[in-house]
């Protein structure tokens, strides 16, 4: 085998190799695009889905089919805490009150991300039902007709006539661990429930 | 190495530089989708919160504090928007009607991504026919509310229509 022949081997197992990083790169690239681009989505839509729930919920506050039973204006709201808060209103439309109270819990055991954690309902006596969706904040602010801030926890919760909600959603798992790099999604919203205003 | 050897080789290497390229390009745009996505969601919450926020107000000036049975008594319809100018003020659904803010929108930086803008028309329309503006006042006002970001090519619109009840 003459050198010449030596040489364009080892070239080309040179350009070969360097070939092959190339692809396994893109490979490793593309199956981590794929991770990322799922956990994007799943972020969004556990998002949308939970905002939809709260939205429901927090839109009949102080709401009873039966008007005899309606809260007076001092207590629709029981308390509030800036990640916690408990309100009264007929939840199932059955013409009596429910209490609702929805607050953030710790840390979700054995997640891979240790932001994550519970956010829990809780109907009347009813145990509270935790939901794992990636939630890293869950927080509340409330303000008076004003637009003035009040603060928690609450002396007068008849002065709330605007619940300020901020949710931050992150995936419960991710490629190489980059949770609050690239898919944090985070969304404001604010509130206003009918009968919170001045009745 | 040949020549037929060296064009092979080159050929390749063209091949996998366009397969390389093409598979990037796929990456990126679906990372834009999502991003795109992303930036939607933050549109329509912001577009809810200011619908939530008008739809918590009195339905016009006039209403505020007192009640009116009649159309003639609310605010003309070349008349909505803030009262005397006054923009700090904003107590009834119609003074959202142009948000205060330069070039007729606002500004808002505080969400997380980029910074959004927000346009908003206030205007009458008839029960029977709610897309289409009234010229005369009427028991209904309808808010369009138009989001965007500037490194998104789409703009969220929404709107909903307010009305007023009297017994």
């Amino acid at each position: 085998m003459g050198s010449q022949v030596l040489l364009d081997i080892v070239a080309s197992m040179v350009v070969g190799g360097l070939l092959l990083i190339v692809a396994l790169r893109m490979n490793d690239k593309a199956v981590e695009n794929t991770y990322q681009s799922q956990a994007a989505l799943t972020v969004q839509q556990n998002l949308t889905s939970l905002v939809e729930n709260i939205e429901y919920d927090f839109r009949k506050i102080g709401y009873c089919r039966n008007p005899s039973l309606q809260p007076k204006t001092y207590m629709y709201i029981l308390s509030g805490t800036d990640s916690s808060i408990s309100f009264v209103t007929d939840l199932s439309n059955a013409g009596k009150l429910d209490t609702v109270q929805y607050f953030l819990g710790g840390h979700v055991p054995g997640d891979p991300n240790p932001d994550v954690k519970y956010l829990y309902r809780q109907v009347n006596s009813s145990p509270p039902v935790a939901s794992n969706l990636g939630i890293t904040e869950f927080h509340l602010r409330y303000l008076d007709g004003f637009g003035q801030q009040l603060s928690t926890p609450f002396v007068a919760p008849s002065q709330a006539q605007v619940i300020e909600i901020t949710v931050r959603v992150e995936p419960t798992v991710i490629y190489n661990a980059a949770y609050d790099t690239i898919f944090a999604v985070w969304r404001q919203t604010r509130l206003i429930s009918r009968n919170l205003k001045a009745r | 190495m040949g020549t037929g050897q060296t064009l092979l080789t080159v050929g390749a290497i063209m091949l996998l530089g366009a397969v390389i390229l093409s598979t990037n390009r796929s990456l990126i745009n679906n990372s834009t989708i999502l991003l795109n996505t992303n930036i939607g969601l933050e549109e329509v919450s912001l577009a809810t919160s200011i619908m939530e926020e008008a739809t918590g107000k009195a339905f016009d000036e006039n209403t505020d504090t007192n009640t009116v049975t009649s159309t003639s008594q609310l605010t003309p319809p070349a008349s909505l928007g803030q009262e005397n100018g006054d923009t700090t003020d904003l107590n009834d659904f119609d003074d959202f009607n142009g948000l205060p803010g330069g070039n007729g929108r606002i500004e808002v930086d505080t969400l997380s991504t980029g910074i959004y803008y927000v346009k908003t028309k206030v205007y009458y329309v008839s029960g029977s026919n709610p897309d289409v503006i009234s010229n005369i006042a009427t028991w209904h006002k309808r808010l369009d509310i138009w989001v965007w970001n500037k490194d998104v090519p789409d703009t969220v619109k929404m709107h909903t229509v307010f009305s007023y009840w009297y017994f």
